[in-house]
């Protein structure tokens, strides 16, 4: 089993105004000669990773190049999202593909899901110890 | 004492004095993080936690997309 990395959860506010600590993950994501080091909620309950509009840009990729197109649910159903394939690197970890539904939405932040970042790493999620731990897959 | 002499001084530890540290560090982070002094940043949260469609194409894309990368 590889070593575990911890991070801390962090505050966090919805669109009522209201905060609550949140997995939160930093990541450093590559496209080509282009990375990025980013933030993303560990969301075990979304079906894929999600990856902002503005993010994709900064990396470089370029939205009419993408063929694979989709839809996504809940309120970013509301936008268009294409399928891309970044390199990831979590802390000292080495680095893991991970497929993103790239959105055209700008105001969503990246979100790590089942497809592919669960598959990838294994988290314990301690709530009430405000932390969650990392771990390369076995 | 420096940062790297620090480290090299938990590296002469025992294990389970390192682990002892490890979890003194991760009660401060979280601490500090309670009180909000990691970050303010406000997040939205849009889980797309009904898109298997868009799950079925991302693996698909993984699958062909086999090898190193970058």
């Amino acid at each position: 089993m590889s070593d575990a990395l911890y991070f801390p959860y962090v505050n966090v506010s919805n669109s009522l105004g209201e905060i609550t600590p949140r997995p939160i993950l930093p990541i450093t994501l590559i496209h080509q000669s282009q990375s990025l080091d980013t933030l993303g909620l560990l969301d075990s309950g979304a079906d894929v990773n999600v990856l902002p509009f503005q993010l994709g840009l900064q990396l470089g990729l370029v939205w009419e190049a993408q063929r694979h197109q989709f839809q996504l649910s809940g309120n970013l159903a509301n936008f268009e999202a294409r399928g891309v394939i970044l390199s990831a690197t979590v802390g000292s970890f080495i680095p893991v593909r991970l497929a993103f539904a790239w959105t055209r939405a700008t105001s969503v932040s990246p979100i790590f899901g089942q497809v592919n970042f669960f598959m990838e790493y294994d988290v314990c999620f301690s709530r009430s110890q405000l932390k969650f731990e990392i771990r390369t897959k076995s | 004492m420096s940062l790297e002499q620090l480290v090299h001084e938990l590296h002469s530890l025992s294990r389970v004095d390192k682990l002892r540290v490890v979890q003194l560090l991760v009660n401060d982070l979280a601490a500090d993080e309670a009180a909000g002094v990691l970050t303010q940043a406000q997040y939205e949260v849009w889980s797309p936690a009904d898109s298997g469609d868009a799950a079925r194409v991302l693996l698909q894309m993984l699958e062909e997309d086999r090898g190193p990368r970058e």
